[in-house]
């Protein structure tokens, strides 16, 4: 950063040269006189400027040290200047570095200047196709680098990015392993739940994020139902960076698959040098930290007790087992402890080896990964990873492969459901688990023991490979081509056992009623990706130009079965043992992808700079006349501080750009094959026939969604960085929308898929500022903090009132919104929650009465984080934070006062008339008022609250062990924690999964060694 | 000069950006993107070229309304749930709110019963006009096969929309598969919806054969008219609902099954319409939903009413019901199906149709029509099966009281018979009030499910009490 101060002042001087060399220069003749007169043995200097693709630079300031005089180069960058034969010439052009020559009596000197790249410029972002500098990106990208991805024990990538990047709003689904991570970029532009993923680009291949799951199998475990995520089947560890692309500028080159963003994956790779290897040995210890202030036994049967009483029972009823004496009313059991209460261990052995030469480097580099549960029972998910990369140059430079393969093996073993609701709803004073003979404890059918679930497993074993090879030839020193092959291949193999151990004995089922689900999906698909990049000079402007074709094919397969019946429940993984056995389910699919894509970027002067992307996609999700479609942008960029009025003026302001953009990308998540009328395979025989069934509505004339996006940014730093403040301001505006339009049943089924002129826009402010606090050779101190606010708005939607959407969404209001009843608190004298009644016809109606609109959007989110080095120290902490409303813990609680545990919070609850409470009176549910009372109030805006926090997401230490002796090498040391503090004043769970039935993220501490030799 | 120049240049490089850029959209080729059909799936005109296609799309609607409709025999169909709902069944899991809600006459709009009965209905009723649509306008199909396959179309339409006007009043009746139609559909008053179904039955009637399969797994004539039978009972026509009974009856196709413990094996002689099961060797979802080995009952158990309205030596009691016992509690489940797993050839089906039916619809249009002997000849004949001794009075009111309390004992928790038949002859009020004090008037028609109203608003209003 010094030096970026020093290029400044440089350049300042040479402002002020350049104005007097240029007086000088109209006097020349008679300067010239006067120095020969003092010196006889000058010599003529000639020689030729250029840059470093051998092109002329004219209006180059060449000067004599410690003199005046000086010259400049013309339009083929030839000069000639008289000096001394002991001179020394200095050579200065803005953007490139000043040099000092020394004559040493020379009478020709071609001089070859290098570009000034100061700390901007050495910030190479990755835009996918092309490479870009930091300094001048028209576009928004934001990078991600390793040293805040690699130490962390997670298993997706995505987990990394939490708080850290504008305009990206990250959330954990659950804390299960394999569970999945949703991301939105700059907000939901689609209606469809399902088409607002962004695409991902690993190592220059599309990487689908769709899960091969199925619901059948995963469902109950895993949030979504989608089953294991595929991103987490890419080693964290192994990631050199992620760059994120947001605005249409840098995704508009990605046309069709670009409206909701591109998150760009890279994976590390070799170096030159000395081979060097590398252990990382890391374990954690995670736990959920929250739990729920429950009843105890006593206030639970008083509640039970209580309630009856209120519903005018007077005989406790026969199924009512926890209080009518059939149940313990002593046992007082925390059954969130002994359902989730135990400690998950992490555990990871990555090792790496890497070197080369500068011509021929690589990496190979494998990681072990195990993570067991919170759960009781003996469940893991154990994952093992190889990537090699093998990179060369030839010696004429002009030919270079960059091959990349990464495989990745991931075996999750599970329960098939997670235990949180149960632990949360069971009465305290619920029977055992076990029987002293270690047998499950069925109370004589007073329960379903919810340990029946650890006999009912799910398991997920999945395969990915990533493979990419680069080839890159130098046609001309400025022209090359580049091919880029890429392959991927996963697969997933899902079994679900529901063993007739899962069923109470008292149906006097034996294995015969055993059943397994058994689910193997797989994808592959290639990309060959032919380019063209030709840079040139065009008197001071630089042109960068790009053309691109993309071929890509991608089948997908999935087989579902389901398998029952069998001899013994050992054998019920085996599909042969099963005695009946039927397809649930076998698809195939084909998506076929065809491209054009080009670039032309535009540098003057390194001031202003012009970016033009351009796409033509062809897509085989759309019916025959609707399969290509433009997409493009233009991005501008101004680079203030290069300006001499700025330079002069304002000193201490050591970059400025201004940039916008604006541009058209599309989207079509919208599945396969969904313009065919057809007539699907079912799963189901009757009289030996196998059904077949009406797979949809048909509708071949749908087409692209369509996004404009617009920003404008702004990027400041001041005094040599320090302080580097960001902002940008983004309009983008979804149409076309490609939507299952809801039916009603009536039409036999649930949605037609058809383009609608709804408007959707998403707009908001991002900000981030980095800091360098303090900075010596002892301690270094930076902070940066970045904040998004963003806005979802539905502009437009023709004859909304009349449409299917007419209760579900509002002009001028976000997607993401619910419409509830107005509660109105407990009514004193009946102590029922009461409500508005909207159209005032004296009953509480879904329809009418549900008029208040609740936005489940965040108002704004973000991060804080501090890094701090001091002499072998270093500490990283990062903060993450959202404002936003969520459902708690009444939402799903069930009535208060029927067979369900309940925080300590209903003892507020109504008792007597002129109470003064928030919560109704008991019932144990026979009181039908006091039911949909309560139904109601779970479907009101009383149970929207805040669910806002602030998290410590992750610390980490890290002490560079001396090491002494001959040994060149070094060794960390390393703690790590995550999610360790949340404030937040969420009743429920976990605020982040603002739910209530998913096991919350976990609380992760974790220690390990990195050595490197 | 020297700008212009630039300018100049300047443009001729924009201009062969742009020619190589269409020169390279000509090069990648349209042929490209295009893609074959999925193998799992056909297109649609193809189906209806080849009569075993047809006959794939009829079977993929027996086996949806045997495992995904309102009529299955598990735990979401109406045997159970109506049963429930009248005063068949007691409930004992408090965990399943929704069939709770059902058994203490609470079911809100909301309920997830009430939409996926609605939903699962009109899936079927399209699969039907789809058949019936693509059928009629097939190029290739005999007039044998599309007599056939109308037949059963018209009968499946007429059979769905049948259970939901009597269990939502007033309904639609849909008869096209056109979405931008259904969409914005309206009720009919439930006179229309009767002539509409009783106008399908017939047409169904002169399409089907006799006989199809040998296990009637597939509706042929006398199942259509057998049902129509029912449908004219429940419209009153009296004289009409006799006539197809006695038409049925004197076929002399199908015969009571002397030996009662044999009445729900998949060969009894008095079964019109049975499910396939599927898969050979699978049973009924009705005998794995109420067999229980010990108690307290897991979910569901006979209520006592409905035990204690046995007469003593009735051999119905006998065969067609379980018996639990704790030492001190009794419980008592239906055990009219009596295999609740695999074995090696399939036993049992779930029957639709049977023939007692029959005689119950003859005597009770009968009675009506004040024919009054052949009415107790004909409850006698179900009564004598049951080695119960017969009845001696003619008078109209004591026969028709004792015709409905044999009715309930004989198709006890069969499709909701004892629901419809309380609610059709309005005594829902006077016979559930001592079970259920919270019963209403208006709980005769379910809900229209919320999120129903919320995209068609032409289904409102609301059915009363809701």
């Amino acid at each position: 950063m010094k030096k970026n101060h020093k290029s400044l002042g440089r350049t300042l001087i040479f402002c002020t040269f350049y104005i007097i060399t240029t007086f000088c220069y109209s006097n020349a003749n008679y300067n010239n006189c006067n120095l020969s007169l003092q010196d006889s043995i000058k010599i003529i200097i000639q020689g030729k400027i250029t840059d470093q693709f051998k092109n002329p630079i004219h209006n180059v300031h060449i000067g004599i040290s410690g003199r005046k005089s000086g010259t400049m180069s013309n339009q083929e960058g030839i000069y000639s200047i008289k000096a001394f034969y002991n001179d020394t010439l200095r050579v200065s052009y803005l953007g490139y570095k000043t040099q000092l020559i020394a004559i040493n009596n020379r009478k020709k000197i071609n001089i070859q200047l290098i570009e000034d790249i100061t700390e901007l410029d050495a910030i190479t972002l990755n835009a996918g196709y092309y490479k870009v500098s930091e300094k001048v990106t028209t576009g928004s990208i934001v990078k991600v680098s390793k040293e805040h991805i690699e130490f962390q024990p997670v298993s997706n990538p995505l987990s990394a990015l939490q708080g850290r990047v504008t305009g990206v709003e990250i959330v954990q689904s659950s804390g299960v392993p394999g569970s999945e991570f949703s991301i939105k970029i700059r907000g939901q532009n689609s209606i469809r739940q399902t088409g607002n993923s962004p695409l991902y680009i690993v190592n220059g291949v599309p990487y689908s994020s769709n899960s091969l799951g199925d619901v059948q199998t995963s469902g109950s475990i895993l949030p979504g139902g989608k089953g294991s995520n595929p991103l987490n089947n890419i080693n964290t560890s192994d990631i050199e960076r992620i760059e994120i692309l947001k605005d249409a500028d840098a995704t508009a080159i990605y046309g069709s698959r670009g409206a909701n963003g591109v998150v760009l994956i890279t994976t590390k790779s070799g170096t030159a040098g000395k081979t060097t290897y590398n252990f990382n040995i890391t374990t954690g210890f995670g736990h959920v930290s929250n739990r729920l202030p429950l009843l105890s036994t006593p206030q639970y049967i008083a509640m039970r007790q209580e309630a009856y009483r209120n519903d005018g029972v007077t005989e406790i009823p026969s199924n009512a087992y926890d209080i009518n004496g059939t149940w313990s009313q002593s046992r007082d059991t925390n059954w969130q402890k002994e359902f989730f209460g135990k400690t998950a261990i992490f555990s990871s052995v990555q090792s790496s080896i890497r070197g080369g030469t500068e011509r021929t480097k690589f990496m190979i580099s494998n990681n072990l990964n195990r993570q067991t549960t919170v759960f009781p029972g003996e469940f893991e998910n154990i994952k093992f990873s190889l990537l090699s990369t093998l990179q060369h140059r030839t010696k004429d430079d002009r030919l270079s492969l960059n091959f990349s393969m990464n495989y990745t093996k991931d075996n999750n073993n599970l329960l098939s459901t997670d235990l949180v609701r149960e632990a949360l709803y069971l009465p305290p004073n619920a029977p055992e688990l076990y029987n002293e003979d270690g047998t499950l404890n069925w109370a004589n059918s007073t329960w379903n023991n919810p340990l029946r679930q650890l006999e009912s497993e799910y398991s997920a074993s999945g395969n990915s490979l990533i493979g990419n090879l680069t080839i890159d030839y130098k046609l001309l020193e400025n022209l090359k081509i580049i091919g880029n092959l890429g392959y991927t291949e996963s697969s997933l193999a899902e079994l679900r056992t529901i063993p007739s151990t899962t069923l109470n004995p008292a149906y006097g089922l034996g294995s015969e009623a055993s059943s397994a689900i058994h689910n193997a999906g797989s994808r592959k698909s290639w990309i060959i990706e032919p380019q063209l990049h030709w840079n040139f000079n065009l008197n001071d402007v630089k042109i960068a130009t790009l053309f691109g074709l993309t071929f890509q094919d991608q089948r997908s397969e999935r087989l579902g079965q389901y398998a029952s019946g069998f001899s013994s429940n050992a054998l019920i993984e085996n599909i042969a043992a099963a005695s009946n056995l039927y397809i649930l389910g076998n698809t195939e699919s084909n998506y076929k992808y065809n491209a054009f894509f080009s670039r032309l970027n535009m540098n003057k002067n390194g001031k202003y700079i012009i970016n033009l992307t351009g796409r033509r996609d062809g897509s085989s999700r759309f019916g025959e006349e609707k399969r290509f479609s433009n997409f493009g942008a233009i991005g501008a960029a101004w680079i203030l501080s290069e300006e001499k009025l700025f330079k002069r003026h304002l000193p201490f302001l050591s970059f400025g750009k201004i940039r916008a953009s604006y541009g058209v990308t599309g989207n079509d998540q919208i599945g396969d094959y969904q313009y065919l009328d057809t007539y699907t395979v079912g799963s189901s025989q009757y009289d030996g026939v196998t059904g077949i069934h009406p797979t949809r509505l048909y509708n071949p004339n749908y087409n692209w969604e369509k996004n404009k996006k617009i920003e404008i940014a702004l990027d400041l730093g001041l005094y040599n960085d320090r302080i580097f403040f960001s902002t940008n301001f983004y309009t983008n505006k979804s149409s076309n929308q490609l939507i299952g339009i809801p039916l009603p049943g009536t039409t036999g089924f649930n949605i037609v898929t058809a383009n609608l002129d709804a408007i959707i826009e998403n707009k908001g402010w991002e900000f981030a500022i980095n800091t360098t606090n303090i900075s010596n050779s002892k301690f270094k101190w930076s902070s940066s903090i970045n904040l998004s606010i963003a806005k979802n708005e539905l502009l437009e939607f023709p004859e909304l009132e009349g449409s299917s959407y007419a209760n579900e969404l509002v002009i001028g209001e976000s997607l993401n919104i619910v419409k509830v009843y107005d509660f109105n608190g407990v009514d004193q004298e009946s102590g029922l929650y009461t409500f508005t009644d909207v159209n005032s016809d004296g009953a509480i109606t879904p329809v009418e009465d549900k008029q208040t609109i609740v936005n489940l959007d965040p108002k704004y989110y973000g991060g804080f984080s501090n890094h701090i080095t001091w002499k072998k120290f270093s500490l990283d902490a990062l903060f993450q934070f959202t404002k936003q409303l969520g459902y708690d813990f009444y939402a799903s609680s069930g009535v208060p006062g029927s067979q369900r545990n309940q925080t300590t919070a209903v003892l507020s609850r109504w008792q007597n008339p002129g109470d003064e409470t928030s919560l109704q009176k008991y019932t144990s549910g026979l009181n039908s008022d006091a039911f949909e009372a309560y139904t109601n109030y779970s479907e009101s805006d009383a149970v929207l609250t805040d669910a806002s926090y602030i998290r410590l997401k992750t610390v980490s230490l890290n002490y560079n062990l001396p090491i002494s002796g001959t040994l060149d090498g070094k060794c960390q040391l390393f703690i790590q924690g995550q999610n360790l503090l949340t404030l937040t004043k969420y009743n429920g769970l976990d605020p982040e999964t603002r739910s209530s039935s998913v096991l919350p993220p976990l609380k992760v501490i974790s220690i390990g060694t990195k050595i490197t030799f | 000069m020297k700008y212009n120049h630039r300018i100049y240049q300047i443009s001729i490089y924009l201009k062969i950006f742009v020619a190589i850029q269409f020169n390279l959209v000509f090069v990648s080729c349209e042929d490209f993107i295009a893609v074959e059909p999925p193998n799992n799936q056909l297109t649609g005109s193809i189906v209806f070229e080849d009569p075993t296609t047809v006959r794939a799309a009829l079977s993929s609607v027996y086996s949806d309304l045997r495992d995904n409709s309102l009529l299955t025999g598990g735990t979401s169909g109406l045997s159970y749930i109506m049963g429930h709902y009248a005063d068949e069944l007691t409930f004992h899991n408090s965990y399943q709110i929704e069939t709770k809600s059902f058994y203490e006459n609470g079911v809100l709009p909301t309920n997830s019963i009430i939409s996926s009965w609605w939903n699962s209905a009109f899936s079927l009723i399209y699969s039907a006009n789809s058949v019936i649509e693509g059928v009629s306008n097939s190029k290739t199909l005999t007039s044998t096969e599309k007599k056939e396959f109308l037949g059963e179309a018209y009968f499946i339409r007429a059979y769905i929309h049948f259970q939901l006007v009597n269990l939502y009043g007033k309904i639609p009746y849909i008869d096209t598969t056109d979405y931008t139609k259904n969409k914005g559909v309206s009720k009919l008053s439930e006179p229309e919806v009767y002539t509409k179904i009783i106008a399908d039955l017939n047409l169904s009637k002169s399409l089907l054969k006799e006989t199809n399969t040998t296990l009637n797994t597939i509706p042929n004539k006398w199942i259509c008219t057998a049902f129509l039978a029912r449908v004219h009972l429940y419209a009153k026509n009296w004289d009409l609902a006799l006539k197809e009974a006695t038409a049925v009856l004197s076929a002399n196709t199908y015969a009571l099954n002397t030996d009662i413990s044999n009445v729900f094996l998949k060969n009894s002689p008095e079964t019109l319409w049975q499910l396939d099961t599927g898969n050979n060797g699978s049973n009924t979802v009705e005998a794995l939903t109420y067999i229980f080995v010990s108690g307290p009952p897991p979910h569901t158990s006979l209520t006592n009413d409905f035990i204690a309205s046995f007469e003593d030596g009735d051999s119905r009691f006998e065969h067609w019901i379980g018996k639990v016992s704790d030492g001190t509690n009794e419980w008592y489940y239906p055990y009219k199906y009596k295999i609740n797993s695999a074995s090696g050839e399939t036993k049992e089906c779930s029957i639709f149709i049977r023939l007692p039916e029959l005689y119950f619809i003859a005597a009770e249009a009968n009675i009506h029509l004040n024919h009054l002997v052949n009415a107790q000849h004909q409850l006698n004949i179900i009564r004598k099966r049951a080695n119960l001794p017969s009845l001696d009075s003619t008078d109209p009111t004591f026969l028709l009281e004792a015709l409905y309390k044999e009715k309930r004992i004989e198709f006890f928790t069969e499709q909701a018979h004892r629901w419809f038949d309380l609610k059709r002859t309005n005594r829902a009020l006077e016979k559930l009030n001592s079970l259920k004090p919270n019963y209403k008037e208006t709980e005769q028609i379910l809900p229209l499910p919320a999120s129903e109203l919320l995209l068609n608003t032409n289904l409102l209003p609301q059915n009363e009490g809701y």
